[in-house]
């Protein structure tokens, strides 16, 4: 019998012992299973047995000593289909281990994914689609009671009574809108919502609960802000409406400054001549020129002085006669000035219109108020529309600043053209 | 004899012009109109040879959209934008309408007709640059185009994200370029920013 041959063995039992130990300490504090743990303690103990009289031979033949029995016997026993049967033992051991852990880092995982829905802020459920609960998490569980008053049994009839169903007492149902918005008795906003999710070979319902509380706080905050936004852009843009004025009123006065500043520079010119002049210097067309400037700069101010409210509407009959149209003014003109901007916008275009695409020779204009409201009619005799009117730059302009002041326009094109607006008479304050 | 259209909604100011008008043997003062729109229907039944056009008229319109409408029917009529307002993109405005000259208003009259004739004559005349204008502790030279766009488009008092949209930037980059504005004006705020820049005359929404 060869040494090395039984120090195979013995490391094969070697072997034995730890896989077989491992096993049944496995089977008792991991699985469980007593059965499986039992038989593993006595395979362990048959190889350990087997090990210690491995030993003893080995000490034995190292000792020179006589062999005992025991020894006799073991080394009469067919050591190489020993040794086989030992190492296949050892591949059946190892593989039962191998096995055994993997399915225990499977259940492991599941319990993990468990224990992380459970730490989930948010509700979660999974369901068949008999309604039956997959998997809910702890945050669902809470929520689903907290609701309806019953334990989550059943996905789809929970889903059913969030949709339809009675509530615990003090829940409100807010919106059915874009998902299920409900408000708790201790002021918590959850909300739900429901997907379908396909699996390999089935599909099973997400049932997903927020909490919205933060989120609708925010969200309050945030509306907040945007109404002082909003009010603050309302007066930058009458501001800027204002700025338009503001800015030739500017221009007015810097022109005004000018002239000033031309008044004198002429008295300055006519105290020079009228020292020249005292020593006998001065010509007489220099005085002729020195006169000649004033009289322009008198004639500047006196025209700016003959401007009168009038004379805008003025200024459109002028203008109307220079273009051979008939202009012709029914009633009279508003008084107050949005309704007096939007009817000389209105007769601006209505003359644009009339002269270069109506080929018109006659403009009427009726303007009446009636009802606190102002009606505007602007008529021409021109050629008629062929094609449908497409409102431009002019048309479309009148009719938001119209809307703007809750009025309304229309454009008529038969029998005759006819741009008729109705105006209701603007209040200072009203929109405020 | 040139006959001349003014379009100036300022009675002073026209009357002026028109003073320096009379006196010239070469021109003729035909009509002074107070609204830029009322140009298209003058044009269209009476002779003119010249315009001098104001950029801000009556009843909002503005007189570089009606000149660049005029030069599309009327190309033969001459047309010199007027105006006192610095608004940086007037001039660029009016070089795209092939408008043929552009005047800054000023009292002077020599200066007037000079421009009058060599834009009759036919030459282009037009300033250099825009007027310098304060903003704040800033120059009006010291913003980029795009800052002035930005600008122009904050004083009707839109938000960043309707600001982006009619730009077609995102609204962050607006938002960086106003905070550049800030830095550089030194205004605390985007409506003090707002309110000093629309009231420099520097940017208009309205023309």
């Amino acid at each position: 019998m060869s040494s090395s041959l039984i120090t195979i063995l013995l490391v094969g039992l070697l072997l034995f012992v730890l896989f077989s130990a491992h096993i049944a300490f496995y089977s008792w504090f991991r699985l469980h299973q007593l059965g499986l743990t039992l038989f593993m303690f006595s395979l362990c103990f048959i190889a350990i047995s087997w090990l210690v009289i491995g030993t003893l031979v080995v000490a034995e033949s190292i000792a020179d000593i006589n062999y005992s029995a025991l020894t006799s016997w073991f080394i009469s026993l067919p050591l190489k289909t020993l040794t086989f049967f030992i190492y296949f033992i050892n591949g059946c051991l190892f593989y039962l281990a191998t096995r055994l852990h993997l399915k225990q880092v499977e259940r492991l995982n599941l319990r993990a994914i468990k224990d992380s829905l459970d730490n989930l802020p948010s509700g979660l459920c999974f369901y068949a689609e008999s309604g039956l609960i997959m998997l809910a998490n702890r945050q669902m569980d809470q929520l689903a009671y907290q609701l309806t008053g019953l334990p989550l049994e059943n996905g789809l009839n929970f889903y059913e009574q969030l949709l339809n169903g009675s509530l615990s007492p003090g829940v409100i149902r807010l919106s059915e809108i874009n998902q299920l918005i409900f408000k708790l008795p201790n002021g918590n906003l959850w909300g739900f919502t429901q997907r379908l999710v396909k699996l390999k070979q089935s599909t099973v319902t997400e049932i997903v609960g927020t909490n919205l509380t933060l989120l609708a706080n925010l969200h309050s905050h945030e509306e907040k802000q945007r109404h002082q936004l909003e009010a603050y852009q309302k007066r930058l843009q009458v501001y800027d409406q204002d700025l338009v004025e503001l800015k030739r009123a500017e221009e007015r006065l810097a022109l005004k400054f000018d002239i000033h500043e031309q008044f004198g520079y002429l008295l300055l010119l006519s105290r020079h001549f009228w020292q020249k002049r005292i020593v006998g210097l001065a010509s007489e067309p220099d005085a002729h020129a020195i006169i000649k400037l004033w009289q322009d700069q008198l004639k500047a101010l006196v025209k700016r002085n003959l401007v009168t409210d009038d004379y805008d509407w003025a200024s459109f009959l002028t203008l109307a006669r220079e273009l051979e149209l008939d202009l012709r003014l029914i009633g009279k003109l508003p008084t107050d000035l949005t309704s007096l901007t939007i009817f000389k916008l209105a007769l601006q275009e209505s003359i644009t219109n009339a002269v270069r695409h109506a080929k018109a020779s006659e403009l009427i204009v009726k303007s009446r108020l009636k009802d606190n409201t102002y009606h505007f009619n602007f008529i021409n005799n021109g050629n008629l529309p062929t094609e449908p009117i497409i409102e431009g730059g002019g048309l479309s302009s009148i009719r938001q600043q119209v809307l703007n002041n809750h009025g309304m326009m229309n454009v008529i094109t038969q029998p005759t053209f006819n741009l008729e607006i109705k105006l209701p008479l603007f209040e200072r304050g009203q929109d405020d | 004899m040139i006959k001349v259209l003014m379009v100036e909604n300022d009675p002073l100011a026209s009357q002026l012009f028109a003073l320096f008008l009379k006196e010239h043997p070469r021109y003729e003062l035909v009509s002074i109109l107070t609204s830029a729109v009322l140009a298209l229907s003058y044009c269209e039944r009476n002779e003119v040879n010249l315009i001098l056009m104001d950029i801000c008229t009556d009843l909002g319109a503005s007189g570089l959209e009606v000149a660049s409408k005029l030069k599309q029917t009327h190309p033969e009529i001459k047309i010199i934008m007027i105006t006192s307002q610095p608004e940086y993109d007037y001039l660029k405005r009016a070089r795209a309408g092939r408008i043929e000259s552009f005047w800054y208003k000023k009292t002077q009259e020599l200066e007037l007709l000079e421009v009058m004739d060599r834009t009759w004559q036919g030459e282009s005349i037009y300033p250099d640059t825009t007027p310098v204008v304060q903003l704040g502790l800033a120059l009006s030279g010291e913003f980029t185009p795009r800052e002035i766009e930005v600008l122009r488009e904050l004083v009707g008092g839109d938000t960043n994200q309707e600001i982006a949209e009619r730009l077609g930037i995102s609204s962050i980059t607006v938002r960086n370029h106003i905070q550049k504005l800030l830095e550089k004006t030194g205004f605390t705020n985007r409506t003090s920013l707002a309110v000093a820049a629309g009231k420099s005359g520097l940017v208009n929404r309205e023309f």
